[in-house]
């Protein structure tokens, strides 16, 4: 139990929420799936303005992207069938994979982009697939999850709410490959890694996003590794390569879960396996 | 604050903290059919009930966010008289041992069987993997699941 | 004329029956112990030490109990300085009486300094905040063995405790038996193994239910105890001598637990809890919270067994000499039993070994309490033990299962370890009467494909096969100690009312209790209704440990059942007019087999209690077991490890167990398969991390990993009936023996595989990555 909590507000548009949130400071928070609220108790925390009712709750698309509403669990993202034309299933099949079921369905894709914890599969999935954010500060104002990676979050939603998050529709020339190292099903990653390729018409590297995260730090992109994928032909060699180029440049580290030096391996081997699995669809 | 919802079928309005979590304001209304040590990361799964349908971990649920929405324990699905097959089957499986873990594993499964009446032994492990067992070892409740499958088909055609 | 089977058919025994209480969990019914609402109740926390050895120089609590809704704050200053052991033991318990209800000292982080007693846990926890507690830190010491060395700080150095066996030197207990002349065998022996450990880790328990208390006055002003325990009889003995009120002001009820494992085989909360409700006369809760459980509840004993072994040309062992260092923690409880378990449940098994010698020592540490754990040294001793046989097969060219069959125990066999070690002290000598571990062995060669995978190192990408077995034994009760009890109550409609101190731990012991009982009766086992472990209302019974439940206390069950039956027939005879050597029991009916005369249970029933030779029918036994008949098993595991990352994927296990006669299988296989997938989390993931100075850094489900359903091989679980005479019905303990099989299994299913021999567990990717990479 929040003991210091004194109201719990029910809003009834965005904007309210907002204005909630702007007045209350930083007594305020607003509750996407709840689960981090819950978990730290802060004892700073008197209001918790609730989003339950305010239509965020929603996957749909237009020609060009997936809108995700920020309070859609991965749990919904899931099921969707939406979601399901992606990468030909195997988005639904990543996502299936994070947590635990029961766990999926109050994880909320708002709440995880801004908590952003290091260990998080959301983040960094959503980092490999460059996705983007629609993020409500009165008006409703569109930006990169890179770019969002980059602010001061805390501060930054003291006076904005996230109301979407938006994935690309990549036509078929696009591949994905998500792996996660844990120690049991149930678990976070204690290393992750995401890989976005484009291929032209001759199987060569058009475009190419390499994201390692929980390293244990939060996801980053490895542009160098991806500034050598550029052109190249997913050859054992090239596979080997890039295998190394990861391992040479990613910043890793001890934690009391695994050491730096194993989590150094284990960026190789994702990469090596992630590559070969994605060269096996094309 | 009070908090109006439905309970099992039926509408309740509960005396609720603000801050507290639907684990909490069940337990706190008499609702001792919800297990758990409010671990508040719903890691171990025992305190799962279904929010409007969906299998959650009540631990991690903000009692205030079920304003007017649908909550069910496992005193919702069936009672001694009048048993779910899913209850009937966990105990005619030998998947009920010390059973704290158990009211919220019916519940998941309930959740599977309701969204797909043919899961596979992979499908039932799956949802299985976010509940947390110490005693059974999982085998017997898989096995359980796949008895409670028959006998819902054979309600279904009677 | 109906004739009585000279061979008679079980009708119950060895059925898998409606377990007795399983409608009742699965609807939600209120039986756990916090599923009651008192009016009035205090809720208690509690303060535990930031440091792992301290001085407590000064505490003052008057802030807290100022603070409003608090009634009650317990320190040392302010309650019994009884030295006593917090283990459900037998009186006199082998473990040493160190403990307090508070001390001056703390002796881990996480050691008990005060508790508060308020109004809600809120308040209680806010109250907590102001105790101001003056430490004067000292020096710690972590490790055993450096615990052992002249010149480690004193853990235990109050006048007051006793049974410790040097105080000085931080150790708990001391064991040294000697069979024949070790050195020497193992100095002439044709092959040997020398030089080999193994080292096991700190792991818990973790049941789904942590430790909770609630506590009472009764309308009669008697303390009721209302508790998550193994052993209700144990606890209101330790609670009559903690605060010095006659047993008889006592009740101590067991409801349904979520999971015990040996972690409730403790006194935990209850004596905090009863002193809160005695001063304030008020219901006092207390609960663990999943962190407290994980640092101030009881853990597994960290191990480190020296091992060397000694065989001759034609594979025969001539020598075992083991030596054992283990971590009792900063408080003794089952520390000496542990101990001499690690001898006694293992080295019998390999009874040709004509010298054996068991050395160890159980010391304390400035870290969290090690007590009762399923297994109960026995999980470490396999791991030496089967590891060792391994490799000794391996450097004389034996098959390992091979050398299994020519070395272990078989039926009419005994071996001289019975008699050295048992329970802290000497043990009792027995003989083998019912074992088929050879068939164990054979079954569960072929159901994994032995042949097809051992020494093939089968790859698929970056992903080598190997296979690996162990065989195990443990123990059905402590012979000569542990007793239980029943009374079977006829009503007066020829159903029975069934008690028993048994305590039901999810183990189905009230089902499978019952099923004795109604073999016994000849009726239907529906006839029952069974009540356990109330000190008010059944007998006694040592409670659910030590692997003694079907059988000590289903040989009670057995005895009370034979006794209500001599019973039954002597008041019938006199209804019939018959002899009662002519009478005799079927389908709750007593038949004459001269006149073919028949009286029903039921008319006997109102009879009995109303009309003629009124006596009230009910069957009392006691059973003590002059031995403890080994169950045995046979563990095989296949296992691909995935050389890239040092993972270790468990394919598929093998169990084939020989339990006696198995009473309720499906309730025995459950039990079996999970005991083995916590013996596979405890081989693969299970470990609890200390910083440098003695915290948890691991006290939650986040970091301390138990498997999942999708973590599990494939697991296949074997019964091989045998006969136990001495068992009810010939019955064994069944399940504990498992726990013990995957830790060495898979360990030697890895040497098979990628030929690198795990000696510390748990076998983490990254233990096993770093020893594949050294090895290239």
């Amino acid at each position: 139990m929040l003991k210091n909590v004194k109201e719990y507000l029910y809003p009834e548009s965005l904007t309210e929420a907002l204005d909630l949130l702007k007045k209350k400071g930083k007594s305020a928070r607003v509750v996407g799936g709840g689960l981090d609220i819950i978990w730290r108790s802060p004892k700073s925390v008197e209001y918790l303005i609730d989003l339950e009712n305010l239509g965020l709750s929603y996957i749909e698309e237009d020609e060009e992207k997936i809108k995700i509403g920020a309070k859609t669990t991965i749990g919904e993202a899931q099921k969707s069938l939406v979601v399901g034309k992606l990468f030909k299933g195997k988005l639904t099949k990543v996502f299936s994979e994070i947590a635990t079921p029961i766990i999926r369905n109050v994880i909320s894709f708002g709440g995880s982009v801004a908590r952003n914890y290091p260990w998080s599969d959301i983040t960094a999935i959503l980092l490999s697939l460059d996705a983007s954010l629609v993020i409500f500060t009165g008006e409703e104002k569109e930006m990169t999850l890179s770019e969002f990676m980059r602010v001061e979050i805390r501060e930054f939603l003291d006076e904005a709410i996230i109301k979407e998050v938006r994935i690309k529709k990549f036509d078929p020339s696009y591949h994905f490959s998500y792996i996660r190292f844990t120690r049991t099903a149930a678990d976070i990653p204690l290393l992750d890694e995401g890989i976005l390729l484009k291929f032209d018409k001759e199987k060569k590297v058009e475009d190419a996003i390499v994201v390692v995260g929980a390293r244990p730090f939060g996801p980053i992109r490895m542009e160098d590794v991806e500034d050598f994928l550029l052109g190249k032909t997913l050859t054992d060699e090239v596979i080997g390569k890039a295998k190394e180029l990861v391992m040479d440049t990613v910043k890793v580290a001890d934690d009391m879960r695994i050491s730096g030096d194993y989590r150094r391996e284990l960026t190789g081997v994702l990469t090596k396996r992630n590559l070969m699995s994605i060269r096996e669809e094309i | 604050m009070k908090i109006k919802f439905k309970l099992n079928g039926e509408y309740v309005e509960f005396d609720a903290y603000p801050g507290e979590s639907l684990f909490e304001l069940l337990r706190r209304n008499g609702h001792t059919e919800v297990k758990g040590n409010n671990c508040k990361t719903g890691e171990c799964g025992a305190c799962t009930v279904l929010l409007d349908g969906v299998p959650v971990p009540s631990c991690t649920i903000l009692a205030g966010r079920v304003k007017d929405r649908s909550v069910i324990t496992i005193k919702g699905i069936g009672n001694v008289e009048k048993p779910h097959p899913l209850q009937k089957s966990f105990v005619e499986e030998g998947a009920v041992q010390c059973g704290y873990c158990i009211p919220g594993i019916i519940l998941s499964m309930k959740a599977l069987l309701d969204e797909n009446p043919n899961p596979t032994r992979e499908d039932i492990k799956k949802a299985l993997s976010g509940h947390l067992c110490r005693c059974t070892g999982y085998i017997q409740q898989i096995e359980a699941v796949e008895k409670a499958i028959k006998l819902l088909k054979e309600e279904k055609n009677a | 004329m109906p004739k009585k089977d000279k061979k008679e058919e079980l009708k119950v025994v060895g059925k898998s029956v409606e377990k007795y209480d399983g409608l009742p969990l699965t609807t939600g019914q209120p039986l756990f112990t916090d599923d009651i609402n008192l009016s009035d109740m205090i809720h208690a926390k509690l303060l535990t030490s930031p440091f792992a050895h301290a001085e407590i120089v000064d505490i003052d609590t008057t802030e807290a109990e100022k603070f409003p809704g608090v009634k009650i704050v317990l320190t040392y200053k302010n309650t019994p300085r009884i030295p006593h052991t917090t283990a459900g033991q037998g009186y006199p318990e082998p473990s040493p009486y160190d403990a307090f209800v508070f001390d001056k000292k703390v002796r881990f982080v996480g050691d008990r300094v005060a508790a508060v007693g308020a109004e809600t846990p809120e308040i209680a926890e806010e109250a907590l905040k102001l105790i101001k507690v003056k430490y004067k830190n000292l020096p710690s010491v972590f490790d055993p063995e450096e615990a052992m060395k002249e010149g480690a700080p004193v853990i235990h150095d109050e006048d007051e405790s006793t049974g410790i066996y040097d105080k000085e030197r931080n150790i708990v207990s001391h064991v040294e038996v000697e069979v024949g002349d070790v050195d020497k065998a193992i100095k002439d022996a044709d092959f040997k193994i020398e030089g080999y450990y193994t080292k096991t880790q700190y792991a818990q328990h973790v049941p789904m239910e942590t430790h909770i208390t609630i506590t009472y006055l009764d309308e009669n002003n008697r303390l009721v105890i209302r508790s998550s325990t193994q052993v209700p009889f144990h606890v209101r003995r330790i609670i009559s001598q903690i605060l010095g009120i006659p047993i008889n002001n006592i009740r101590v009820v067991k409801p349904r637990i979520g999971g015990g494992f040996g972690t409730k085989q403790e006194i935990v909360l209850e004596d905090i809890c009863a002193l809160m409700t005695l001063r304030t006369k008020r219901p006092v809760r207390m609960e663990y919270t999943r962190r407290e459980e994980f640092i101030s509840g009881r853990t597994r004993h960290p191990s480190k067994i020296y091992i060397r072994l000694g065989a001759d040309s034609s594979g025969i062992l001539t020598g075992i000499d083991m030596r054992v260092v283990l971590n009792t923690g900063a408080y003794g409880t089952h520390g000496p039993t542990v101990l001499f378990n690690v001898g006694s449940k293992s080295l019998p098994i390999y009874n040709k070994a004509k010298n054996v010698r068991f050395v160890g020592d159980a010391v304390y540490t400035n870290l969290p309490i090690a007590g009762a754990y399923r297994g109960y040294g026995a999980t470490q001793a396999y791991f030496a033990l089967e590891t060792a046989i391994d490799e000794l097969s391996e450097k004389m060219g034996i098959d390992p299962v091979e050398f299994r069959k020519r070395n272990h125990i078989k039926e009419g066999e005994t071996s001289p370890i019975f008699e050295k070690l048992g329970e802290g002290k000497e043990g009792i000598p027995q003989i083998i009467e019912s074992c088929a571990l050879d068939k164990c062995i054979e079954i569960g060669k072929k159901e994994i494909e032995w042949d097809r995978w051992r020494n093939k190192r089968v790859k698929k990408g970056s992903y080598i096969r190997g296979v690996g077995m162990a065989i195990l034994m443990q123990g059905s009760g402590i012979a000569l100690i542990d007793m239980g009890s029943c009374e079977i109550r006829m009503n007066d409609d020829g159903s029975f009312q069934l008690l028993t101190g048994a305590t039901d731990i999810g183990t189905g012991s009230d089902t499978v209790l019952t099923q004795i009982a109604a073999e016994e009766l000849k009726t239907d086992y529906r006839n029952f209704f069974v009540y356990s472990s109330d000190t008010d209302f059944t007998p006694f019974d040592t409670g659910a440990y030590a692997s003694s439940t079907t059988y000590i206390s289903g040989g009670a069950v057995l005895r009370a059942a034979k006794d209500l039956k001599a019973k039954i027939i002597n008041y019938a005879a006199k209804l019939l007019k018959e002899d009662p050597d002519n009478l005799y029991i079927m389908d709750s009916t007593v038949i004459s087999k001269k006149s073919g005369k028949s009286i029903t249970y039921k008319e006997i029933g109102l009879k009995s209690y109303y009309e003629e030779n009124q006596e009230h029918l009910i069957g009392v036994g006691s059973y003590v077991s002059p031995k403890s008949p080994p169950p045995f098993a046979a563990h095989f595991v296949l296992i691909d490890v995935d050389t890239e990352t040092g993972k270790i994927i468990p394919v598929k296990y093998v169990a084939v167990i020989d339990a006696g006669v198995v009473i309720h299988p499906k309730l025995a296989r459950g039990q079996s398969i999970g005991a083995i997938v916590n013996g596979l989390g405890y081989a693969l993931t299970e470990e609890i991390k200390f910083t440098k100075t003695g915290a948890s850094t691991n006290p939650t489900f986040f970091d301390y990993k138990i498997l999942t359903s999708l973590d599990l091989p494939e697991i296949v679980v074997k019964f091989v009936p045998t006969y136990e005479p001495t068992g009810p019905f010939g019955a064994k303990s069944v399940a504990e023996v498992n726990i013990n099989g995957p830790l060495p299994s898979i360990s030697n299913a890895v040497y098979d595989a990628v030929g690198i021999r795990l000696k510390e567990a748990p076998f983490t990717p990254e233990k096993v990555f770093k020893l594949l990479k050294e090895r290239v």
